[in-house]
């Protein structure tokens, strides 16, 4: 099976470039990686959806996904705003930008959630970046939480994608979110 | 062999390939979703990595032409686009080959003409199969990148010396990230020197010259010829393949790419990016013990006939999967040929199809394994029990309609972005023109964002063709008798004004057509992501004109639509601004007091600041307008019965930096070039102030 993964968030959480970074990460692991945003015209305001999909090379499909395994919400409103779980397999996994504990998150999901990680992105990334841009911190979350991605492969990809002045510090906020998330099986 | 790699989208794949090769000339012109292709080209070229002509064409057709010219020079050549732009080239295709121009061209596949849909299918490639090109089809990224290369060693082979084209799934390959090994610089100078033509359009070397017109008694022969060429470079093909293989790692199997294929008896044949899905399918038929393999068609053109011939004697069944239905035939693109090719050979197995994805649909794994049962068990029983069979996904029946009262000419829900100019320019002329109105929009973000919404008939027509379909409205509906009851009105953007539309504008205003044709301006290619047009402002960066070390944004001025308009002598022309209602409403009624008394047609370009494509804050639209008017770089005046008069007169113009320095899209624009572009500007207002002075422009 090839891991599928869909991130929602706002523009200028930085979720497209999220994508990416799982899949430039999982390309550091050898593993067949793919990313795609939503389709359509890129209106402004409007709610941004991303995917990617990490799986070995045997394995790889380049097929849509409909029925992801996990979350990574960036945003800390919108799951109490829409409805974000469409598709989501039962027993998924959810890693949300948010203050809210593990089992809150659950509650506020209404699904049969298996794994849940949970990080006040925005927050780490304020007090370590100095921009409120949550998505490396939500990096580190997301491999603490699921265990697809190493933290090396994260750093790799951080420095691939960043020029040196913008990587140390997102290498660091992915660090804190590794450090700082909270993760409850159910 | 350590190559670097990068995570990238299959376009930027297209990109660095052609980056790799070289190229010397590129032509472009944007459509979706071949525009990140030559954005990326772009932005190689303004940045100093790619020294290449990069040729900033008005519409495909003309694309082509470009391309085809400089091929025949010995430039080594690229292009890319799709759909209805690939439908738009075709006769220049056509021509491609027989000046034998080793170019390459991309096809990030879109459905052509049927209900314009995104999603990738093979309708529009398939008009171009057969003028004998070679037409390849690749499945993932890295195989975009590594095509180009192999392409480009092919054509240019002495022994083939023909145009190439590499199909790429759009979407599924075009805008999905994977990870691409990048080839060494030098390894692939070394691998792919640069094209020596044999005979290039170039009469300091060369006294021959090129055949453009042969005799009829020749052509049978001459097609005869040109089928060995193609014939011929199969081997060219297979051989490049190889070589590329021992040198940078990778190879793709030449014609075709077979994939657990040893022990077979049955088999799957796809074409792009469904193959890896079907593999995944393969392997599950395989796990359950069933004897299938998978055939990827990588050449449709020439087609691997001998390769097919030779399975066929292996296996008991074939199924072949097709992303398009040639219509009449009762079959698929590639099922068709794969069954002529069959059709005469002793002990051939059965043949099914299956015809699926149109219009961008995905192909699930689950469908490919469905298909492949059928396949195993035709090849079981011998016995066809459907030969083609459409694999359809119906749709959920829609949700009971929301009923919406109001009286605006266009419903709530309108897509356009927060901030957009157009919609108040839409309200404002429906308003006036009221419901016996047809508006003729040809491509466009307000085709888009505004058709779905609208309450009154608003007909997409085609980019290069929107003057015709609303001249060809206007003449039904006078045969009909119904000239002076019913407004028909072009809305239109710059390109499809000023670019690509200027060829059937004109003509409906040289025929001085009773219809009206309103120009919503914002400077850019603003639906396919902000390229530049013939109506976009020196200096201004567009995702085509980037700003870079080797460019300052746009080099040329944009055209004078209105002067050019007044050329033709049409009894109204008028220019407007969204920051000037009042004058706007007043140019829409006399505007429709011209057409609906047949006196001809009249011309309104409305100047749309564009939140979206300029880079300003969204509430900022209408201040931009009216900072475009007061710095003179959108006068507004109108020319009535050819009289040209100056609406808006301000005492002075502004400083053109009051303008500027809001628009992210002129941040590079330095002072001497902003001095530069308001003494134009000046230029132009002076000018205008002086044709003001006459009775009558003189050639009316």
């Amino acid at each position: 099976m090839v891991d599928e993964i869909r991130l929602h968030g706002m523009g200028g959480q930085g979720v497209v470039a999220c994508g990416e970074l799982i899949a430039i990460a999982a390309s550091y692991d050898d593993k067949f990686c793919r990313a795609f945003p939503m389709y359509g015209s890129a209106r402004r305001g409007a709610p941004v959806l991303a995917f990617a999909q990490i799986g070995e090379e045997s394995e790889a499909t380049r097929s849509m996904i409909y029925y992801p395994e996990y979350l990574l919400v960036l945003d800390p409103l919108m799951p109490e705003q829409m409805d974000i779980t469409q598709g989501l397999k039962d027993k998924g996994v959810v890693i949300w930008n948010t203050h809210k504990t593990p089992d809150e998150t659950k509650e506020i999901f209404k699904k049969d959630l298996g794994t849940v990680g949970v990080v006040d992105a925005t927050a780490v990334a304020v007090e370590i970046i100095g921009r409120p841009i949550p998505n490396t911190v939500m990096l580190g979350a997301f491999a603490k939480t699921t265990g697809l991605l190493k933290m090396e492969s994260i750093f790799k990809a951080i420095d691939k994608r960043f020029p040196p002045r913008l990587a140390e510090p997102n290498k660091k906020a992915a660090q804190a979110g590794y450090d700082r998330a909270v993760v409850k099986k159910y | 062999m350590s190559q670097d790699f990068d995570v990238m989208p299959g376009n930027k794949a297209v990109a660095h390939g052609v980056r790799l090769a070289r190229t010397e000339v590129v032509p472009a012109y944007p459509i979706t979703p071949q525009t990140t292709i030559i954005e990326y080209l772009a932005d190689f070229v303004a940045n100093g990595k790619l020294d290449a002509e990069y040729i900033h064409t008005d519409g495909e057709h003309s694309c082509m032409g470009a391309a085809v010219g400089a091929s025949m020079t010995g430039a080594r050549t690229f292009t890319a686009t799709c759909s209805e732009g690939l439908a738009y080239m075709h006769e220049v295709v056509a021509q491609a080959t027989n000046y034998r121009t080793p170019l390459v061209m991309a096809v990030t596949n879109r459905t052509l003409g049927w209900y314009w849909a995104l999603g990738p299918d093979y309708s529009d490639v398939q008009p171009e199969l057969n003028l004998g090109w070679l037409v390849s089809f690749v499945e993932s990224n890295q195989e975009c990148l590594d095509t180009v290369l192999q392409l480009y060693k092919i054509a240019e082979d002495r022994r083939v010396l023909l145009p190439a084209m590499m199909n790429l799934d759009g979407f599924y390959l075009s805008y999905s990230h994977e990870r691409v090994y990048l080839p060494d610089q030098d390894m692939v100078d070394d691998w792919l020197p640069r094209y020596d033509a044999p005979y290039p359009l170039d009469p300091t070397v060369n006294n021959k010259v090129p055949t453009s017109i042969l005799g009829a008694p020749h052509h049978t022969t001459y097609r005869r010829i040109h089928e060995e060429v193609l014939e011929d470079a199969k081997q060219v093909i297979k051989e490049v393949d190889q070589s590329y293989k021992e040198t940078f790692g990778r190879g793709y199997g030449g014609l075709i790419e077979e994939y657990r294929c040893e022990d077979t008896e049955s088999l799957l044949v796809t074409a792009g990016s469904m193959t890896t899905a079907t593999r995944r399918a393969v392997d599950r038929l395989r796990d359950e013990g069933e004897k299938i393999g998978l055939v990827k068609v990588r050449f449709l053109r020439p087609f691997p006939w001998e390769e097919f011939r030779q399975l066929s004697q292996r296996v008991h069944a074939i199924g072949v999967v097709d992303r398009m239905i040639q219509h009449g035939t009762g079959g698929g693109m590639i099922f068709n040929d794969l069954r002529a090719a069959l059709c005469n050979i002793e002990g051939r197995c059965p043949v099914i199809n299956f015809i699926t994805g149109l219009g961008g649909e995905d192909v699930p794994i689950d469908d490919l394994y469905v298909m492949g049962k059928k396949v195993v068990k035709t090849a079981k029983t011998g016995k066809i029990e459907k030969e083609v069979e459409f694999v359809e996904h119906p749709a959920a029946k829609p949700e009971k309609p929301i009923e919406v009262e109001t009286d605006n000419p266009i419903y709530p829900s309108g897509a356009g972005c927060a901030g957009c100019g157009s919609s108040i320019i839409i309200r404002h002329i429906m308003d006036i023109l009221g419901d016996n109105t047809i508006v003729v929009n040809p491509p466009s973000c307000s085709v888009v964002n505004y058709t779905p919404v609208a309450r009154n008939p608003w007909l997409l027509a085609n980019f290069a063709a929107g003057g015709a379909y609303a001249s060809g409205v206007y003449r039904g509906l006078k045969a009909r008798g119904k000239a002076d009851k019913v407004y028909v009105t072009g809305y239109a953007g710059d390109g499809g004004t000023v670019d690509i539309g200027l060829q059937s504008l004109s003509g409906a205003a040289e025929r001085n057509e009773s219809i009206m044709w309103v120009c919503y301006d914002n400077e850019a290619y603003m639906n396919t992501g902000i390229q530049r047009s013939g109506s976009t402002p020196i200096y201004s960066n567009t995702t085509s004109t980037p700003a870079g070390t080797e460019w300052s944004g746009k080099p040329t001025r944009r055209k004078n639509m209105a002067l050019v308009m007044a050329a033709h002598r049409i009894p109204y022309i008028a220019t407007a601004s969204i920051a000037y209602i009042p004058d706007l409403r007043k140019k829409i009624k006399r505007a429709a007091e011209i057409t609906r008394n047949g006196e001809g047609m009249a011309f309104i370009h409305v100047h749309q600041p564009c939140t979206t494509g300029w880079y300003y804050p969204p509430e900022m639209t209408v201040t931009m307008g009216r900072l475009a008017v007061q710095t003179g770089a959108w006068p507004v005046l109108e020319i009535d019965q050819g009289k040209l008069t100056l609406n808006v007169k301000p005492k002075e113009l502004k400083p053109i930096k009051e303008y500027l320095d809001p628009q992210k899209r002129f941040r590079h624009v330095k002072d001497d070039q902003a001095l530069r572009l308001e003494s134009m500007l000046l230029n132009d207002w002076n000018g205008l102030l002086e044709m003001e002075k006459f009775d009558k422009l003189p050639w009316y």
